[in-house]
């Protein structure tokens, strides 16, 4: 792990030098772990697959990958990762055909990609607003790929100098991220993420054999495993919304225009400052944790109107709109499997459950993952890399009658949403405890939905637990009891100082203008 | 008590849900020496394995109690990647988990194939398809499922009565 220049005294160009002949070797390390045939299948399958439930109304990568995880316990951990990011890449790319299409965002994260494209498609431009919108998300993925060669050695590295103390800190900044990014529901959100803290204890302590809230059943004493729940939350819960939801009503009339212009894939180079902004704030924002796509995409759209080369206003079809969403949106992959490969803290909900792959496999992501397995992390890269190619080459293919898909009634998808979480759980240990486990997460998980209530955060407590608990018993057993390590060590009092800021950031806001209000209105 | 009575008929369900989630981290809490079998009496706090449960109970509690008294106001939905349930009509949705819950207890004794016939075409029936579309899609899933799964992936169903 010697990729951030520590030979080279901090000479700016060989340092960079190195890095890029580590990157090279990367990535051919990695092509050459993909060149397997059931690894290039799973890649291309799942590639496709994405493509298909970003155009399926209601179906979204969250369902798809929750059902498919048990699947992945029989493949080769990358050949699971493979599928899993194929889908995961190729959901952005379909969200756009029905967002452009039929003003129907396949995700939240697809929304602003509707705002221009559809207008675009009504003014009869539809191949060139579907091509822009390819092409922009095609750059968004290669480029989100790119940093995550060329970051996350070196942040791997830097992570690989934590202790317990920074470990602990690390996570309860991601937990803390996480609750503030669904802003007035920060409590109900930390409420879930302690709930799942929770759930990831049950069983036999690992330190000291004892049962933990096992309540005497067999089956609870391996725990509460993740797959079942992850099907029950993201699978069962949204079929059972799409089966019990009217079926939506659109205007089909323009599903006959779906098609492509090489032209339209030529547009988006003509706006590199839109370009830049999309890759900018979706790279950025894919690192931070919970904070999604959605993000990303909204606040580079409203950034590319500063300063648009196009004069067409924008929500009346201005290409730039199209462009920096798209940018933006697929290259929030890259950034969020950063964090998940450094240091083991998923970005959001598709990345924790994608991370289940590693703990089915035994594989601890984090920065010992660089050097105990070294494929894996190649893998990803080069996985990335081509499952763009990929998808765009499927979607030059198939755009024409996969914009048909959006025609397929929900509820029919709904019921076999439903049957594959049965197969899905049951398979993942030939278990109808893992059933009882998704079903009940899955009406929890309804629950939930209807009274406004989170459910990504119990989720991602869940795969945090054990290392939180791990790392804070660690230190505590070594500092007896002190809590001083934490505030003793550089980088977990930096953490530390962040959680409080983040925590406390409206306080300090409402003092600030009550200091200032009692200022102009008391100028003496 | 008839004030706090008013008080609590205005609250919406969604709050009573949140006060039993609250209510049952604090009970779990509570019995914890009880539930965490054998409990160690003996270990220093910070090395107890009730530690770190028991502070994710806690906030479980505190956070839970803190968004009830939040939620006095109608809370805006924000833009986030949750499941939106506004549209689901919750009778339908009932009736589904009813149906998949038979599906669940029928597996063992009926086999796979039977069982995911009869919960498809139950499916179809609550959700109002016509008989033709419903056998088809019934037999045309189940089958498919099975061939794949049963036969292909070989997934053990365990020993049924019929297949």
């Amino acid at each position: 792990m010697g990729g951030v220049c520590e030979g080279t005294q901090g000479l700016f160009w060989p340092c960079l030098v190195d890095l890029k002949m580590e990157f090279i070797d990367a990535l051919s390390g990695g092509f050459s772990s993909l060149s397997t045939l059931p690894i290039a299948l799973a890649l291309i399958v799942g590639a496709a697959l994405g493509i298909v439930v970003g155009v399926l109304p209601g179906v979204g990568p969250g369902v798809t990958i929750a059902v498919l995880l048990p699947f992945t316990y029989g493949m080769p951990p990358l050949g699971g990762i493979s599928l899993l990011l194929g889908v995961y890449c190729g959901a952005f790319y379909g969200g756009a055909v029905t967002s452009i299409l039929i003003r129907t965002p396949g995700e939240a994260s697809s929304i602003m990609t509707m705002f221009d494209g559809y207008p675009l498609a009504r003014q009869g431009q539809a191949q060139r607003a579907l091509s822009l919108a390819f092409m922009s998300a095609f750059v968004g993925g290669i480029a989100s790929a790119l940093l995550l060669g060329l970051v996350a050695r070196p942040m791997a590295s830097f992570a690989g100098k934590f202790g317990a103390a920074e470990n602990v800190m690390a996570i309860l900044l991601a937990a803390v991220c996480i609750g503030k990014a669904y802003r007035r529901q920060f409590p109900a959100a930390m409420m879930m993420m302690g709930l799942g803290f929770f759930l990831a204890t049950v069983g036999i302590d690992p330190n000291s054999n004892e049962q933990r809230y096992t309540f005497g059943i067999p089956g609870m004493l391996s725990g509460i495993p993740l797959v079942p729940v992850a099907v029950g939350l993201f699978g069962i819960a949204q079929a059972l919304v799409m089966v019990s939801s009217p079926v939506p009503q659109f205007d089909s009339s323009l599903i006959q225009s779906a098609g492509l212009s090489w032209r339209g894939f030529l547009e988006p180079f003509r706006y590199p400052k839109a370009m830049l902004k999309g890759l900018f704030l979706g790279s950025a924002i894919g690192v931070l944790p919970a904070v999604g796509a959605a993000l990303s995409t909204s606040l580079a759209y409203f950034w590319a109107q500063k300063g648009a080369k196009d004069p067409t206003p924008f929500g009346q079809g201005n290409p730039e709109g199209i462009v920096a969403a798209e940018c933006a949106n697929n290259s929030n992959s890259g950034g969020a499997m950063i964090t998940v490969l450094t240091l083991g803290i998923p970005g959001d909900a598709i990345t924790a459950i994608i991370m289940g792959v590693f703990v089915v496999h035994g594989i601890v992501p984090g920065p010992s993952l660089f050097t105990d397995r070294p494929e894996i992390i190649n893998g990803v890269l080069a996985s990335l890399l081509i499952i763009n190619f990929v998808i765009l080459g499927l979607m030059i293919l198939t755009v024409k009658p996969l914009a048909r898909l959006a025609y397929v009634n929900p509820k029919i998808l709904g019921l076999v949403i439903l049957v594959l979480g049965f197969v899905g759980s049951y398979s993942a240990a030939n278990s109808m405890y893992y059933v009882i486990i998704a079903a009940v997460f899955g009406v929890f998980g309804l629950v939930c939905a209807r009274g406004n209530i989170p459910t990504i955060p119990l989720i991602l407590g869940m795969v945090m637990g054990d290392t939180l608990e791990a790392s804070l018993r660690q230190l505590l057993g070594r500092s007896d009891g002190s809590l001083e390590p934490f505030v003793t060590r550089p980088m977990s009092l930096a953490m530390l100082i962040a959680i409080v800021v983040i925590l406390f950031w409206p306080f300090f806001m409402a003092l600030g203008k009550r200091f200032q209000r009692s200022n102009t209105s008391n100028p003496s | 008590m008839s004030s706090l009575q008013a008080r609590l008929a205005r609250w919406s369900w969604d709050r009573f849900f949140l006060l039993a989630l609250s209510f049952i981290a604090v009970c779990v809490w509570y019995f914890s020496t009880q539930l965490i079998q054998p409990y160690p009496h003996n270990a220093n706090w910070f090395e107890s394995a009730a530690l770190f449960p028991r502070l994710s109970l806690l906030i479980v509690a505190v956070a839970g109690l803190i968004e009830i008294y939040q939620r006095r106001h109608q809370m805006a939905s924000g833009e986030s990647e949750e499941l939106d349930s506004s549209a689901a009509n919750i009778q339908d949705a009932i009736s589904m988990v009813v149906a998949f819950a038979l599906y669940m207890l029928a597996v063992p004794f009926l086999g796979y194939l039977i069982s995911t016939l009869l919960f498809l075409s139950v499916g179809c029936w609550l959700l109002r398809f016509d008989f033709r579309t419903s056998m088809l899609l019934a037999i045309t899933l189940s089958v498919t499922m099975w061939v794949v799964f049963v036969k292909v992936l070989k997934v053990y169903f365990g020993h049924a009565w019929l297949i």
